[in-house]
């Protein structure tokens, strides 16, 4: 006995969800399928006949005149019909003007392949499911976004702590502090930097020179506070004006590797920064960071970087 | 416009150019009115207020419920006593309503059934059972 919803079964309909089974069954009964395209073959007749009634060319004019009447400000496309319709003689407007949401119109009785084919438009479910195709490609451009970002905030922290040290700010208020001096506030000390220990030790200051500049010829050192910290600052003089600074790196937050040498631009000298057996050393000249870096090379052998 | 329309959040049955929504509107005009001219008529009217209320932009439009609307005003035509109607969509014609709306909207094939039965107000079975009925009206109207 055939299903209720037998006579609903039509090539175009089959796919259905609510026919889907019943058609199934239809078709794999060799009764109910004679009965079925009987059934298909009648309504073809009809389908036939009614597709036949079709507005004329100029009835379709009309219609878009009136519809542009309606909103004068915006015209509406124009209604074209699709390319492979057999109402081809009702077409109007050009057929190059592709306002249409054309696609050929459904044959009467479709193979079910051919409905395969068709089926990506026509399920309702599956229509829906294609309103969040634009969100995978927003999530991935989100993701792509955010590792860019994320790589460039670590690839330009890594330059930063590579190309900087802790406590470069500190050695820069340092060397802007150098800006004011007039000459008065030194004690002339007319020696060489090696033998400014002994200076040091009777200022209870215990600062170790680099060997490098031991040679140096000093003309007036002072011990200062800066920032609640003792610094020992000399004038000096070899080829050209310099000013040490000498601390307990501790004492100003001042973190570098012991022996390595690091550049810091002030607002009006340039230092050489260095750590030597626990004393922050900074040999400072007016100049810039390119004439410091030409200065450590000539004087800093390549054995103490 | 740029792809299927869609319609009261049904898609259509396949994917159907403007141009055959409204053929189709005629056709299911046509065979309520039984005349060309009033459902040359009632199809514009009904296209006219659609794309008003879609701000005048056809893409807008929401095409399925054309159908609605012309199934609702089924019995708003005038009654004539011949009409140019042959063969099939004479036949058609002469049933009666619903059962003629709710064939013809069967026989356009552009609409999911279940828009359909909704459409006429009907569960799905029901729908079939009024396909049936109108099926052997025409056929036996045939003979």
């Amino acid at each position: 006995m055939p299903s209720r919803l037998f006579p609903l079964i039509r090539p175009v309909y089959e796919d259905e969800p609510e026919l889907e089974l019943v058609s199934t069954e239809a078709r794999n009964n060799a009764e109910l399928n004679a009965a079925l395209e009987r059934q298909i073959a009648f309504d073809n007749e009809v389908i036939d006949q009614l597709r036949s009634l079709a507005l004329s060319e100029a009835q379709i004019e009309k219609l878009e005149d009136s519809l542009a009447e309606d909103g004068a400000q915006a015209a509406p496309p124009p209604i074209v019909p699709p390319p492979a319709s057999v109402q081809t003689a009702a077409a109007i407007g050009s057929a190059a003007a592709a306002q249409t949401v054309t696609q050929p119109e459904p044959e009467p009785v479709a193979s079910p392949k051919d409905k395969e084919k068709a089926e990506p438009d026509r399920k309702p479910e599956e229509e829906e499911e294609e309103e969040p195709r634009a969100r995978p490609l927003t999530i991935f451009f989100a993701i792509g976004v955010g590792i860019i970002a994320t790589i460039c905030l670590v690839g330009y922290l890594v330059w930063d702590q590579m190309t900087s040290f802790q406590g470069v700010d500190r050695i820069t208020e340092l060397l802007d502090s150098a800006n004011g001096l007039t000459g008065d506030e030194f004690e002339a000390v007319q020696t060489n930097t090696d033998s400014l220990k002994d200076w040091f030790l009777l200022k209870n200051q215990h600062f170790i020179v680099p060997k490098e500049f031991a040679s140096t010829r000093t003309i007036a050192c002072r011990v200062f506070q800066f920032h609640n910290a003792d610094v020992g600052q000399v004038m000096a003089k070899d080829n050209r004006e310099l000013l040490y600074f000498l601390f307990d790196p501790a004492d100003l937050g001042v973190k570098l590797k012991n022996g390595k040498w690091e550049v810091v631009e002030g607002e009006r000298l340039v230092g050489g920064v260095t750590v030597v057996e626990g004393t922050c050393f900074v040999v400072a000249f007016r100049g810039k960071h390119d004439d410091m870096q030409t200065y450590l090379a000539k004087k800093v052998t390549p054995a103490n970087q | 416009m740029s792809g299927p329309i869609e319609g009261d959040s049904i898609c259509p049955l396949n994917s159907v150019s403007a141009y055959d929504y409204i053929q189709a509107l005629y056709r299911l005009c046509l065979v309520q009115s039984g005349s060309d001219t009033a459902a040359e008529s009632a199809a514009h009217d009904i296209l006219s207020e659609a794309h008003k209320t879609a701000d005048r932009d056809l893409a807008n439009i929401n095409f399925n419920g054309l159908f609605r609307t012309a199934f609702q005003r089924r019995d708003s035509y005038a009654k004539i006593s011949e009409n140019k109607l042959t063969d099939w969509p004479r036949l058609l014609h002469s049933l009666p309503e619903p059962q003629r709306s709710t064939v013809t909207l069967f026989y356009l094939e552009i609409l999911p059934l279940a828009f359909i039965a909704e459409i006429v107000g009907s569960s799905i079975e029901q729908l079939a059972d009024t396909i049936r009925e109108a099926r052997s009206a025409l056929a036996r109207a045939r003979q």
